[in-house]
């Protein structure tokens, strides 16, 4: 769309200016015309020619009279447009720069479609810290894929004894729709989790199960606020806002997306009465066979002084993982 | 003696399977309860029950293709009155089972624990686990349910799913013939011996418990697979009679009707007449029964919901004579949950049944019976305390059944939980016959 704008901008300035160039030409051909010719009522009342010799002369000097005129008119034109066509170059300079830069909505694509790999295999482990400084460690494994359909990822814990074995399933679709499974080892049951589920906490973590959506962008305004350097890196700082209240259970959020990369590396959560109540920060992030990966990140809910750190301590991409491990068969061998 | 030996074998195998796996994981789990009784208002009743369990156990995957687990449960179950008190203590075989794993194909061979349905704790179609039901339902469903020795085949294809399942050995659910709050016949043998009337009479239960063999084996058959966001599944299984009640044959008391279920002396001494004493062996069997069943589970505007549909051919139900006779019975369960914002967690289910056939003289079960379970809950102090409440009522019955229960973490894996059961019905209902049994307990799970 910006692309078409600027492309659109670029053919009108250059009709604008090739009708000056012609509007220059045809000046200065009708005074060569001009100066070449009478009339054909002198060629007939003077059988002599010279009336027409005269008055082509005369013609000649008039019209040479005339395209001085004319020509000192055109510079007087030309001098008045000269500041016209330099404002309008600068001013089509800046709108097509305008229509390069990235909007929000295009830097929330671009988060969207980051690439993942097409798939991946992390060990990881999640830290739940209390007010009260107890701590509680979950183990887990995570593995992702994408394929033209969708992004799959299947998180499987490991510890402690409790939820051992829970499984959690997530189908992202390339359209927005989500699906969501979880499976308890105590019940030996697959459970598809309703959307009322999204908005709490998972495994008793600051994360909401929404938080562990892809969150597709038409579902969201998103505005860019500005660019800043944040801890030395260069980033676009958007805001985004649900459009629907049941699409999230927070009221808007502030990124962090770093230029490179796009990855949100910082998300200021504000509940709906517009209080600041959450934060995500990415406190360490390298790439990893070509992609950007987090390794640690914490979620911290500033009103109740608590924090989930999530630590990736192995991760490998692109080892040709089957799809049938993101499947409800593969949720329940266990 | 053959299930023993052929659990054994199979233990063996999974377990020395398991000294060749590199990584074996561990696992054990204690669980324990003591109950008090609310009223002392009977002589014989159970004014406490203890019920502990153990389980050890040990799985590996030595090969992509091989899965392996072993596991062992103790469980003892302890009732303390005013008279003797009597403790039943077993060790057993909990999930033990060898799975092979091929492509789109799984075959598992063992004792496990194989849930169908798609419902909780109201379900219609979750047949294939052995019940314990010497509490009766004051133990949750995943509580009282126990693995059971299956030949489990699966296929998983594109669209659909397929499955088979086959055991030598019959099924039925385990409760207590006499001597407990939550027995068939409750305390009737020490009520009639300490009755001056009816002292002479003895009553004694003779079961014909079918053995594992061909003629007695069980089979059914799954199709399940996923149509737009409703997950379905279609089942058949031709077992041994599922119902909690006594398939009697026949009752050594003739010429009697049960009136009133929660005192069935008092009946007694009303018909002495009209009684006719035939024997003291209340003969028991284990009648086959076809069970067709459909089951979904769907999410709609951010509310999951569930069902199940079950048509019996031959379920089991007692006649006001202590007689037994067989049905043809259809029933179904809608369910629903849903988690608000501020946390509460509802879960609604309701449940409708009716005996094709239905004759006067069935006891507890009218012709068309409604039920409705609710369970609410919420967490506070940062998910460590959960409140709980679960309800059962019956809409045609008018009896129910409430469990508040309360349970705390103190780490990951330690839990403390205490509640109450409370029990009340018309005169007549299946709930009044264990309307004094309201009791408050109190529990402890470790897992490690």
């Amino acid at each position: 769309m910006r692309k078409t704008t600027f492309l659109l901008f670029l053919i009108k300035a250059h009709l604008t200016l090739q009708s000056l160039i012609a509007r220059q030409r045809s000046r200065r051909s009708s005074i060569t015309f001009l100066s070449l010719r009478g009339g054909p009522q002198d060629r007939r009342s003077d059988p002599t020619g010279y009336y027409v010799r005269r008055i082509n002369l005369m013609g000649l000097l008039r019209s040479a009279r005339n395209d001085r005129k004319e020509a000192r008119n055109d510079r007087k034109e030309a001098r008045n447009d000269s500041p016209k066509i330099i404002i309008f170059l600068v001013l089509s300079i800046i709108i097509a720069t305008k229509a390069l830069a990235l909007t929000g909505e295009d830097i929330a694509w671009k988060v969207y479609n980051r690439p993942q790999g097409k798939d991946s295999q992390a060990e990881s482990i999640m830290i739940l810290k209390k007010a009260r400084g107890k701590e509680k460690v979950r183990e887990m494994r995570i593995f992702t894929r994408e394929d033209k359909k969708a992004r799959y990822t299947l998180m499987r814990f490991l510890s402690p004894k409790d939820i051992a074995g829970t499984a959690f399933l997530s189908i992202s679709y390339h359209n927005g729709k989500e699906k969501q499974f979880l499976y308890l080892p105590a019940l030996k049951r697959t459970r598809r989790i309703a959307g009322s589920f999204k908005f709490h906490r998972f495994v008793n973590s600051e994360f909401l199960y929404e938080d562990l959506d892809r969150r597709y962008p038409p579902k969201y305004h998103h505005e860019l606020l500005k660019e800043e350097i944040y801890n030395g890196t260069p980033c676009y700082v958007v805001k985004t806002k649900p459009k629907k209240k049941k699409y999230s259970s927070y009221g808007y959020w502030i990124q962090w997306v770093t230029k490179d990369g796009f990855l949100p590396i910082r998300i200021d959560i504000y509940d709906r009465k517009g209080k600041l109540f959450k934060r995500f920060t990415a406190q360490k992030w390298e790439k990893i066979q070509g992609y950007w990966t987090i390794f640690e990140s914490k979620m911290e809910n500033l009103k109740k002084k608590r924090e989930t750190i999530i630590k990736i301590e192995k991760i490998v991409y692109d080892q040709g993982l089957a799809p049938e491990i993101f499947t409800k068969r593969r949720l329940e061998r266990w | 003696m053959v299930k023993r030996l052929a659990l054994l074998f199979l233990a063996w195998l999974c377990f020395g399977g398991l000294t060749y796996a590199s990584e074996i994981e561990l696992n054990g789990r204690f669980w324990g309860r003591g109950a008090i009784d609310l009223h002392h208002d009977n002589p014989f009743e159970d004014q406490r029950i203890d019920h502990e369990k153990l389980r050890l156990e040990a799985k590996a995957s030595p090969r992509e293709y091989l899965d392996l687990k072993a596991s062992i449960e103790l469980d003892r179950l302890a009732y303390y009155g005013n008279d003797n008190g009597r403790e039943e203590t077993r060790v057993f075989l909990w999930e033990t089972y060898l799975r092979l794993v091929k492509d789109a194909w799984e075959i598992t061979v063992g004792n496990q624990l194989i849930r169908w349905g798609k419902v909780d704790e109201l379900t219609i179609l979750d047949n294939l686990t052995w019940q314990d039901l010497r509490e009766l339902f004051t133990l949750r469903l995943e509580e009282r349910q126990h693995p059971w020795p299956w030949f489990r085949i699966q296929y998983f294809g594109e669209n659909v799913n397929l499955e088979g399942v086959f055991t030598l050995w019959p099924l039925w659910p385990k409760r207590d013939d006499f001597d407990s709050d939550w027995a068939v016949f409750d305390h009737l043998r020490k009520k009639l011996a300490a009755d001056p009337v009816f002292s002479s009479l003895s009553l004694k239960v003779d079961k014909s418990e079918p053995s594992p063999s061909l003629r007695n084996a069980e089979w059914g058959f799954r199709i399940s697979g996923t149509l737009g966001e409703i997950d379905w599944e279609v089942s058949y299984l031709y077992a041994h009679d599922r119902s909690f009640y006594y398939y009697v044959k026949s009752f050594p008391i003739k010429g009697f009707r049960l009136n009133t279920p929660s005192d069935p002396i008092k009946d007694l001494k009303a018909q002495f007449s009209n009684l006719s004493i035939t024997g003291d062996t209340a003969y028991i069997s284990y009648p086959r029964d076809n069970i067709l069943g459909f089951a979904f589970e769907t999410t709609y505007n951010d509310i999951g919901i569930r069902g199940e549909f079950a048509y019996h051919t031959d379920r089991v139900f007692l006649k006001k004579n202590l007689e037994a006779t067989r049905k043809a019975y259809w029933r179904y369960v809608i369910g629903l949950d849903y988690r608000f914002e501020n946390g509460f967690y509802l879960n609604l289910q309701f449940l409708q049944q009716r005996v094709l056939g239905w004759s006067e003289d069935i006891l507890f079960d009218p012709k068309l019976d409604s039920y409705i379970f609710m369970r609410l809950s919420k967490s506070f102090l940062e998910d460590y305390l959960e409140v709980r409440l679960d309800g059962t009522y019956g809409i045609t019955t008018r009896g129910y059944f409430l469990n508040p229960e309360i349970a705390y973490k103190i780490s990951d894996d330690v839990e403390f939980f205490a509640g109450l059961h409370l029990i009340d019905g018309p005169q007549g209902s299946f709930f009044d016959v264990y309307d004094a049994n309201d009791q408050v307990y109190l529990g402890l799970e470790i897992n490690f």
